[in-house]
């Protein structure tokens, strides 16, 4: 690995210094596990890549995910989020990726004035525009140039504001991640007695990790009337230790003045409505809420990257590259994902692609060479929530990927193209805690090129029980 | 001479992603004791059988939780059971580990605690702690 300890070319001493410039072929922000993939991908084809990190350490959210359920597909074995994580951290320390660590990025700039003159991007000039990314350390302020830049800067949590509810303003309400962070971390106990709103996987590891630390998890509430979360983590975070799960049902209220001293929860009708009359207090000082992450992309709307309303994170073609020429986004950063291994897949391809761009060579980016003459939106329909990658500019085998809206135990994958259907997988129960892949075959994609269509949608259809 | 109950449980596999979920015919005595795993359906692999007989008579779950660090560069090392021990057994062995401090720095792997409640498992570390950067 290599460090920024070392700078060069500094500027004429003088009043005002000019800001340090480094070159690479590619940037990635974010040294989470999408980050680390995605750098580790291009340098694998001989990419020059830094990786920008704001904490002092590589790993991110991994870092306090101490559960084992990791690596599962990725390493065919059961880890943990810290183990997962180090695995790929000793693989980037291994090798000559620079790492710019407790590093805060400022802004990408994309303009095509900010240009290091490389004479081997001459071709195509308006696609060799080079990003510069700043970004501030302890060291002071820095920029990094890169002809590709990957976006992996993860997801935030939903918090209180963003579901509204009533009530006073105590403390003690917190996101179970930060909760999370409090206690496997920065060795802090956040309360005594909790109630978890929403069953997302995060509240659903908290309420064990809480009853493990002797702090007392009075229930998990979910408005939805099924589990958010995967089924293994009801089963052994839930069951194991009989925390009730009480499914439509929700915080209607806080109470307290300078502390959380109590809930008020309340029964929801088939619209998600409280039903009133029936509310009840539980005593409690925490209240966690586990209630949807959103994609983190300050830095890439501020890049001039198009957003998809439906997923909050960057629109892609099918090499996960963003509306802005040479940015290319994964992780949870482009839709939140429910394995860290799906990351890590999708990652690698993120990564490769961007240094294909790099470097000016097709070799190895197969699936991301576009095809004059291809050009698809893709949409979803029927009970689909999003499909990803919503553009595609290549005919070849492209995965999507996609998320239902609710749970149903049998419907089907279908592709439409105005009233053609052009293709229908097979009948299959859908979850909306499960991240769907399809594979769209070429022909699929041939197919509504000859008949001249520019959209496809990708639906999800329930069938009728037989 | 026997009063013993059959019971149909559904519960599901955690071996593997796949989650299938299992019904489970079980035989308990009066006290509610297993006596007999009478039959496992809906599992897709042979492992899905052996969890549901396991999951039964003793449950195995692995333990992940953190201990203190001193001299590291963060506070906590989070550390885990080699291997799955019982489930009965981690709520004991969280009271053992509240006191445990442990000296950085620390490689993934290493033992923090050997043989921990005589289950043949050992604590290890899931991550790697450095020494803390001494300021200046």
């Amino acid at each position: 690995m290599a460090t920024f300890d070392s700078l060069n070319g500094r500027a004429d001493a003088g009043a005002t210094e000019a800001v340090q410039t480094q070159a690479f072929d590619v940037v990635v922000i974010g040294g989470g596990p999408a980050g680390m993939a995605a750098a580790l991908a291009a340098h694998k084809v001989g990419a020059h890549v830094a990786i920008v990190e704001r904490e002092q350490h590589l790993g991110g959210i991994l870092r306090q995910c101490i559960h084992p359920g990791f690596g599962l597909s990725h390493f065919k074995q059961e880890l943990t989020g810290p183990e997962y994580a180090q695995r790929f951290i000793d693989q980037v320390r291994a090798s000559d990726i620079a790492l710019s660590l407790g590093s805060m990025v400022l802004g990408i700039d994309s303009s095509e004035g900010a240009c290091v003159g490389d004479p081997d991007t001459d071709e195509g000039t308006g696609d060799a525009a080079v990003h510069t990314v700043t970004l501030m350390s302890r060291t002071g302020m820095l920029q990094l140039t890169g002809r590709a830049v990957v976006l992996a800067m993860g997801c935030r949590e939903r918090t209180r504001s963003e579901i509204k509810i009533p009530g006073s303003r105590p403390a003690g309400v917190f996101t179970a991640g930060l909760a999370q962070r409090y206690i496997n971390i920065e060795n802090l106990k956040p309360g005594s007695r909790a109630v978890i709103l929403g069953s997302g996987d995060i509240g659903l590891i908290m309420a064990r990790r809480c009853t493990l630390e002797g702090i007392s998890v009075e229930g998990v509430y979910e408005l939805m009337p099924y589990a958010n979360g995967l089924r293994r983590n009801v089963k052994n975070c839930l069951d194991d230790f009989g925390i009730p799960l009480h499914l439509s049902t929700t915080v209607t209220r806080v109470i307290g003045h300078d502390r959380v001293e109590a809930v008020e929860v309340s029964r929801v009708d088939e619209h998600l409505a409280p039903i009133p009359g029936n509310e009840r207090v539980v005593p409690c000082d925490t209240l966690l809420l586990s209630v949807g992450l959103i994609p983190e992309n300050e830095l890439s709307v501020g890049a001039g990257v198009e957003l998809d309303p439906r997923t909050r994170g960057a629109v892609v073609d099918q090499s996960l590259q963003t509306g802005v020429p040479g940015i290319f986004a994964c992780g949870n950063v482009l839709h939140v994902h429910d394995l860290a291994d799906n990351v890590t897949t999708e990652s690698e391809r993120a990564g490769a692609a961007a240094a294909a761009y790099a470097l000016g060579c097709s070799a190895g980016a197969d699936a991301g060479t576009a095809d004059p003459g291809c050009q698809l939106t893709v949409s979803p329909a029927g009970i689909a929530g999003y499909a990803l990658p919503g553009r595609i500019t290549a005919v070849a085998l492209t995965k999507l990927n996609f998320r239902v809206r609710r749970p149903v135990d049998a419907a089907r994958v279908r592709i439409l193209a105005g009233d053609e259907e052009l293709f229908a997988g097979k009948v299959r129960p859908f979850k909306p805690s499960l991240m769907e892949s399809f594979p769209l075959p070429a022909k699929v994609i041939q197919r509504a090129l000859d008949l001249g269509f520019s959209e496809i949608a990708l639906s999800v259809d329930p069938v009728e029980e037989a | 001479m026997s009063t013993n109950a059959i019971e149909t449980l559904q519960f599901n596999c955690t071996t593997c992603p796949s989650e299938c979920l299992l019904t489970v015919e079980v035989e308990r005595d009066a006290d509610g004791a297993v006596v007999e795993v009478r039959s496992v359906a809906g599992n897709s692999c042979p492992r899905g059988d052996k969890f549901a007989h396991q999951e039964l008579t003793c449950p195995m779950r692995v333990l992940t939780t953190t201990v203190a660090v001193s001299g590291g560069d963060e506070a906590l090392l989070p550390v885990r059971t080699a291997e799955a021990i019982p489930l009965a057994l981690h709520a004991q062995a969280m009271a053992l580990l509240r006191g445990l401090v442990v000296k950085a720095p620390i490689r993934m792997g290493d033992v923090v605690l050997p043989d921990l409640l005589n289950t043949n498992i050992n604590l290890i570390a899931s991550m790697d702690i450095d020494r803390a950067q001494v300021a200046n």
